[in-house]
């Protein structure tokens, strides 16, 4: 399938206001992705990953630069409009107010409601099948707060399946799921980014898990920012200090 | 009554201190031949009783039982007070400068002719006297409220002789213990507790008592005694008793004035059927606006509405005060006709004192075929506009 | 699940119109009966029935305020009055009852009763305006919450001082105002309650969507095209408005604006929210409704306060229901 360009960032400075000061936590980044590509990000605790994915879905302003999504800059987007091009996965919790698992994923599906919120067939079926797909059904009816943190984890991973949209965005997705889950989900991500030629990003610590299945690695250090194939990993020098030498 | 109790009570006293403190021979004496004031016919919460040196006031504040809660020992001569029991409290006479904490006191020292005494009274926004007014505005007076509270420390700088307020008739409850330790003579008045008008004006006697002005007190007050039977005779002989009640709501709740209250028994003096005459309480009923409608919609009379002058106050707060018979008719009649700029009445100064001119008053609203047998002015009423 | 819920509904709507009866027939000292409500009655036309219908309004709105501010802070313990209605329309109350003088200056433009229901919507208003033009500077809502529990303590403070420097008379005039009261509305006031109740609560109906984005929180509500910053501000102002009118014409009412979301979701296990705003104007109106029928006729030569019956009736429902359910 033809790669087009879905992400650039242009001359991004990525950060957060302090205090009416900025904060800023990545500097002067320019980046290029594709679709059809697996990217796993890695850098060690606080380089800026959640930063960096929470600033592609607009959650965090950019400092200065812009970020174009589909060439449009992601400030001119409409909120419902840039829900339907990305979904994000974030290692909050949330719960309360009576909300199930089902409720989690079927927000996914928001974005393509009426504004009274009406599930029409083609909606629920979406729903459906995005909880088959990461296994959650036996769970689905359960309030958020009786969910394991692995089953609440791949309930927001199926409301982002749900969304539908052509890029994913998932922070630390990993870091609760048992063995066999934590190759379903990189295995599914993999499919997403091959055969739906979805643009997917994950950042982790599981440096093994992105080897073995992203096709390329967005590597960060507090110096510099690289995009790099996942071949030349080992050879990377910032790769290897975040390995700290065991890989 | 409770007099003959004192006798044992002082005896006690004595006993008691005889057995633990051994006093001379000298001071006994002192509390003895004292002779009942027996010229107090209406009042309950005091009793006064004298000897050639010194006098003593008792007050009665227990709300159950009418036991002495004060004793109040005024004397001239200090040599004499050397030994006397702890509990008395101690005034020497006359009292030169008076703070008077209540528009009623400052009221009854102004009839008594002791302005030029008057050294504070509690807040001149209370205030219809000119005179007095004007003197509080030059500081010849000054005003002891500090809001809720009294001032203690001008109190103190003022050294008035002694200080007149309101209470339950403990010292120890009433007075604010700091003001107590300066030892500022306190006089606990106990007027308000008192449940007939004639009761409460009486009161006059005990003020009277620390600044030397009995006789006055007592022609004062025998004056109003005189005027307000012939009045009540009047009222009991009038044919027509017309039907009346009184006072406002305030959002859910109506106090209507109980059927032993001080408006209760005015209102009977003055020959009406007062619609709550045959409740039992001497305070306020809480009462639905609906219990009030449904009484007294078809009363003839409306009294004491507050604050409120005028028909269209009275319905700007609820419209459904129109519905009432006496609105109506424009029967309704309030205290107001002296108010001072903040709205508060000369009723509540000199009304109590003079409980004559209110049944006169009264007399007149509510039996106009009486006009020609009495004063054809009021004092303190006015109808509603 | 469905089924259930709509004999849940049912049984809510029979519980409703019974509240209703009682609140009409019974919710007074003097006894009503049927043919008095076909003759002229003016007990039954101008006392019941304007405070009947008063205590649903006051019941919708003040629980509709309610479910609105738990889902924009996602607390259990937000109520109306959380960020500073309440607290803003009694400081202006107290100017006007406890600062005496004042009210003759007015006298012949506004008099007594509707210088006192402007004063507490002024007050609602100038608190409204400033949490809102706060809400837009603002993004966290924790900050939100803190600044308007200050403002409340800045209004309470004030409102001491006019209190102890107040005299008798007015400062009971103003304490039983705040009591809450649901009888001083007229036929009249009715007029301009109602359709103002209405047409906010009405408004809620554009807010469906948003309402149950808002449950997964600021980042994920954002994430699935709810603009959080601008529903805040509008549901705020919705919200504000409602406690606001209610307050005015009844003073401040406690408990319910708590309460009932709690108990909605406790009987509705749904998370739907626009379940939960049917339930809360039904649960409400009949919390409102049965406090108010008791507290007029428990005893029977007194009317108690309002804000004591609800808080009775209430709290002890919530607890119970607490200890089975475990849930908010």
């Amino acid at each position: 399938m033809e790669k087009k360009e879905c992400i650039v960032l242009k001359n991004a400075d990525l950060g957060y206001k302090k205090n009416n000061t900025n904060v800023s936590i990545l500097n002067a980044v320019n980046l290029k992705f594709y679709t059809g590509d697996f990217i796993g990000i890695v850098g060690v605790n606080g380089v800026g990953k959640s930063t960096l994915l929470k600033s592609l879905c607009g959650l965090l302003p950019t400092l200065s630069g812009e970020i174009l999504i589909d060439q449009q800059p992601v400030s001119d987007y409409l909120l419902n409009d840039l829900a339907k091009k990305i979904a994000i996965v974030l290692t909050e919790k949330i719960g309360g107010f009576n909300l199930t698992a089902y409720d989690v994923v079927a927000a996914g599906q928001m974005p393509y409601t009426n504004s009274f919120n009406r599930f029409e067939k083609e909606n629920l079926a979406i729903i459906e099948s995005a909880i088959k797909i990461t296994g959650i059904s036996a769970h689905q009816h359960k309030l958020l707060n009786e969910l394991s943190d692995g089953l609440f984890q791949k309930t927001i991973i199926a409301k982002a399946l749900a969304q539908q949209t052509p890029i994913m965005l998932l922070d630390e997705p990993s870091a609760f799921l048992d063995y066999a889950s934590k190759h379903d989900l990189f295995l599914l991500l993999k499919r997403l980014a091959n055969e739906e030629n979805k643009c997917v990003l994950v950042s982790s610590h599981d440096l093994d898990l992105l080897l073995k299945y992203c096709t390329k690695l967005l590597v960060i250090s507090n110096k510099s920012i690289e995009l790099i194939s996942v071949s030349e990993a080992k050879t990377n020098a910032v790769f290897k200090e975040i390995g700290g030498g065991f890989i | 009554m409770p007099y003959n109790l004192f006798k044992y009570f002082f005896a006690g006293c004595f006993l008691f201190c005889f057995g633990c403190s051994e006093p001379t021979k000298k001071s006994i004496p002192f509390l003895f031949d004292l002779k009942k004031d027996s010229s107090i016919k209406y009042a309950k919460r005091f009793a006064i009783s004298r000897n050639k040196d010194l006098t003593l006031v008792y007050l009665f504040g227990n709300k159950a039982n009418y036991d002495t809660t004060a004793i109040y020992l005024i004397y001239s001569d200090s040599s004499l007070i050397k030994n006397a029991p702890k509990n008395f409290i101690l005034i020497k006479n006359p009292c030169e400068k008076i703070a008077a904490l209540s528009s009623i006191y400052t009221a009854m020292f102004f009839e008594l002719g002791l302005i030029d005494n008057l050294v504070a009274i509690d807040n001149v926004d209370y205030c219809n006297n000119p005179e007095i007014i004007s003197r509080c505005n030059s500081g010849k007076i000054k005003q002891l409220a500090k809001g809720i509270e009294t001032d203690l420390e001008q109190t103190i700088t003022l050294k008035p002789d002694i200080v007149f307020t309101f209470g339950m008739g403990d010292p120890e409850k009433d007075v604010n213990p700091k003001l107590l330790q300066s030892k500022i003579p306190v006089a606990i008045s106990l007027d308000h507790k008192e449940e007939t008008p004639l009761a409460r004006a009486e009161w006059i006697k005990f003020f009277a008592i620390f600044v030397n002005k009995k006789e006055m007190a007592d022609s004062i007050f025998n004056l109003v005694e005189k005027n307000y039977n012939a009045l009540k005779v009047i009222g009991e002989k009038t044919e027509l008793k017309p039907s009346v009640f009184s006072d406002i709501k305030y959002s859910d709740s109506w106090y209507m004035p109980g059927g032993k209250s001080y408006v209760a028994q005015l209102l009977n003096d003055a020959g009406t059927n007062y619609l709550w005459k045959d409740d039992s309480n001497y305070g306020s009923l809480p009462l639905s606006f609906e219990q009030v409608y449904a009484k007294a919609k078809d009363a003839g009379f409306w009294i004491n509405v507050s604050t409120l002058r005028t028909k269209k106050e009275l319905v700007g707060f609820d419209t459904r005060y129109a519905e009432f018979a006496a609105f109506k008719t424009g029967n309704i009649f309030n205290n107001t006709k002296h108010v001072n700029a903040l709205g508060y009445s000369t009723y509540w100064e000199t009304g109590m004192i003079y409980p004559d001119r209110i049944l006169s008053d009264l007399i007149l609203i509510f039996h106009p075929e009486l006009k020609g047998q009495l004063k054809n002015e009021f004092y303190y009423y006015e109808q509603l506009k | 699940m469905k089924e259930n819920n709509t004999i849940k509904f049912l049984l809510l709507i029979i519980l409703l119109v019974i509240s209703c009866l009682l609140s009409l027939f019974y919710g007074g000292s003097e006894s009503i009966h049927l043919n008095d409500v076909f003759s002229d009655n003016f007990i039954f036309w101008h006392l019941r029935l304007p405070k009947t219908i008063t205590a649903i309004i006051a019941g919708c709105t003040l629980s509709a305020a309610g479910l609105i501010l738990q889902i924009i802070f996602r607390n259990p313990l937000a109520g109306p009055y959380v960020l500073g209605i309440s607290s803003g329309a009694s400081l202006m109350v107290a100017i006007s009852i406890l600062a005496g003088g004042t009210l003759h200056l007015f006298s012949d433009l506004f008099i007594g009763k509707t210088f006192i229901v402007l004063s507490a919507i002024t007050g609602s208003f100038l608190i409204t305006l400033l949490i809102l033009a706060i809400s837009k500077k603002v993004n966290s809502n924790i900050v939100l919450l803190l600044i308007g529990l200050m403002l409340s303590q800045i209004c309470g403070a004030i409102q001491t001082a006019l209190e102890y420097f107040s005299d008798a008379n007015s400062l009971k005039s103003f304490v039983i105002w705040g009591m809450g009261s649901l009888s001083n509305t007229t036929n009249f006031d009715l007029m301009i309650y109602f359709p103002l109740a209405l047409i906010f609560l009405l408004a809620l109906l554009f807010f469906i969507k948003p309402l149950n984005a808002l449950l997964l929180g600021e980042n994920y509500a954002q994430n699935v095209g709810i603009n959080f910053r601008s529903n805040r501000f509008y549901l705020i102002l919705i919200s504000s408005v409602l406690t606001g009118l209610t307050t005015a014409f009844c003073g401040p009412i406690a408990f319910i604006g708590i309460a009932v979301p709690i108990l909605s979701r406790m009987i509705f296990k749904s998370s739907k929210q626009h379940l939960h705003i049917i339930s809360c104007l039904l649960l409400g109106s009949i919390l409102l409704l049965l406090s108010d029928a008791l507290a007029n006729s428990a005893i029977k030569t007194i009317s108690l306060p309002i804000n004591m019956i609800t808080t009775f009736i209430g709290a002890p429902m919530v607890i119970y229901l607490m200890f089975k359910n475990k849930s908010w």
